[in-house]
């Protein structure tokens, strides 16, 4: 009843303009830097790969059905094991709790199975490491709103360090972190309060934490302010990545066929402000996986997706030096004597005199690759444009000349 | 001095602290000492009759306490004024009309009403769940 009381007291102080925070009992200190030696400062605590870190948080955006929670099974799994199955390294072995906040049981188990076979992991690889939660047995309400509609209470936050604590959880993973809380999603003040609850566990328990997100609609590979919602959940993480499938471009650079580009997923890091060039960044597949749990009414069983690491196909791994010497002789021959291969693949004709064409009929490279050697040769200063007189022409045109300087030596 | 006994043993009665016939045993006791000559029996049926009657305005008050106080407090609540005020309002009232609420019973009156003021104002949109 003295509830009711206080609790008007409070909202009558914030509807005029009175609102008390109640400051901590410890005074405000400053005092100078420490300045310590480097040697003497402990090193950040890196749990899994640079992906997650002990006592901050991470979070993973991707829109929906990229393979978010494949990705984040594939992590789990790994940690429990102690040993990486996706390409990241694991720096120590740790206990794993998955949240499953948003699948029944069955389908969690259904992914865990499929990560476990395409893996071949075992019970004794990752048995009693990995605990789960499940969101559809009792929801996990980390911060709401108190019965006022203003105050933001945190009623599982001391029973979840408890668990944490009691089975030595090194890893949480929340999937997803929306329904973690109950909050307004694009409020900055009520979402900054759900991360930080996350983060303050983090903090106090030691453990690292991946709280899984959607993206807005539209989400672009790297760019991390295509998370939903508000943006104050990315300031309160450490480290935040991005996954999204494959782009049509990059499947064509890759010479990956339509259907099978959706299989193909990038992991971004998103607070480095451009993400790399596709070659270079991060890539996974989604591979289908048959449980062989068919019965009579469902003799084939299911298949259910798995994660494993992918390396995309280099064009400049298929090229020899011998094979770019050769391709660069064709190119400073040029189409017919007196005349010069183009950069250029506009206006008329130009469909003979590309230069990419020299790479398409001698390596059987496709459009989008051979464009790629072209561009990566002119930045780099092996082939040039230069001024000729064309004499089949019999006028002044543009033409590639290779920088002999520059070729690559045999 | 005896109308003042007898209003506060009725009141007694009313609120379920004394027996009926206790208190009028008592008082007729107290009348015959005082020298007051009269019949018992036409003494007892005065002394019922004035315990009734005290029981009956009595109940009327506490019928009737509760929502005038919650009519007496409602502008303080919607002044926003402090909860100890509006409590100490209410027992204001409750105080005019001889008390015919108890200390809890206010309390929880008063609480109820804050209550119903948080849930009533408007608040800001809250997800769906």
């Amino acid at each position: 009843m003295s509830d009711a009381f206080a609790l008007f007291d409070s909202a009558r102080q914030r509807t005029m303009g009175l609102h008390v925070i109640q400051s901590s009992d410890k005074p405000l200190n400053i005092r100078p830097a420490s300045l310590r030696d480097p040697r003497s400062i402990p090193p950040r605590r890196w749990l899994y790969g640079t992906v997650v870190v002990r006592g901050y948080v991470t979070v993973v955006v991707a829109p929906g059905g990229v393979g978010k929670t494949s990705w984040s099974m594939a992590v789990a799994a790994s940690v429990a094991q102690g040993k990486g199955i996706i390409g990241d390294h694991v720096h120590t072995q740790a206990n794993v709790l998955v949240c499953n906040l948003e699948d029944p049981e069955d389908e969690f188990d259904r992914r865990l199975a499929a990560c476990m076979i395409h893996h071949n992991l075992d019970n004794e690889d990752i048995g009693g490491r990995l605990f789960v939660l499940n969101g559809r047995e009792r929801r996990l309400v980390m911060a709401s709103l108190d019965i006022d509609g203003m105050t933001i209470v945190y009623p599982d936050k001391d029973a979840m360090m408890a668990k944490i604590r009691a089975e030595n959880i090194g890893l949480v993973v929340v999937d997803p972190f929306v329904n973690s809380h109950e909050l307004e999603e694009n409020s900055n003040p009520h979402i900054n309060a759900a991360a930080r609850t996350w983060a303050e566990i983090a903090d106090a328990t030691g453990c690292g934490i991946i709280l899984v997100h959607h993206t807005r609609k539209n989400a672009t590979a790297g760019d991390i302010d295509s998370a939903r919602g508000a943006s104050a959940l990315i300031g309160a993480s450490r480290v935040a990545l991005t996954i999204t499938a494959m782009a049509p471009e990059e499947a064509a650079e890759f010479g990956i066929p339509e259907k099978d580009r959706r299989l193909h997923i990038r992991v971004d890091d998103g607070k480095a402000n451009l993400s790399p060039p596709a070659d270079k960044a991060r890539w996974m597949r989604l591979v289908s996986i048959n449980l062989g749990n068919g019965t009579p009414e469902y003799p084939k069983g299911d298949n259910v997706q798995a994660i494993e690491q992918w390396e995309p196909p280099s064009v400049w791994k298929s090229l020899s030096n011998e094979d770019c010497n050769a391709a660069l002789d064709a190119i400073q021959d040029g189409p017919t004597p007196g005349s010069k291969y183009t950069s250029s693949r506009a206006g008329r004709g130009a469909q003979t005199r590309w230069a990419g064409r020299v790479l398409m009929n001698m390596f059987d490279l496709n459009d989008a690759q051979a464009t790629k050697v072209i561009a990566t040769w002119l930045r780099t200063g092996l082939i040039e444009e230069v001024d000729y007189f064309d004499q089949d022409q019999r006028k002044d045109r543009k033409g590639l000349a290779v920088n002999n300087a520059k070729r690559p030596s045999v | 001095m005896l109308a003042a006994a007898a209003s506060t043993f009725s009141r007694m009665v009313a609120q379920g602290i004394l027996e009926r016939e206790d208190a009028v045993n008592t008082l007729m006791e107290a009348a015959i000492m005082d020298g007051y000559r009269q019949r018992r029996m036409d003494l007892s049926i005065r002394l019922h009759n004035l315990i009734s009657q005290e029981v009956l305005w009595w109940e009327m008050r506490r019928n009737q306490a509760p929502w005038k106080i919650r009519k007496a407090i409602q502008p303080s609540i919607q002044a926003w004024c402090e909860a100890q005020t509006i409590l100490s309002e209410a027992s204001d009232v409750n105080d005019q009309m001889g008390q015919p609420l108890l200390w809890h019973e206010l309390r929880s009156l008063v609480a109820e009403e804050l209550t119903w003021a948080l849930k009533r104002q408007r608040r800001t949109a809250r997800r769906r769940v």
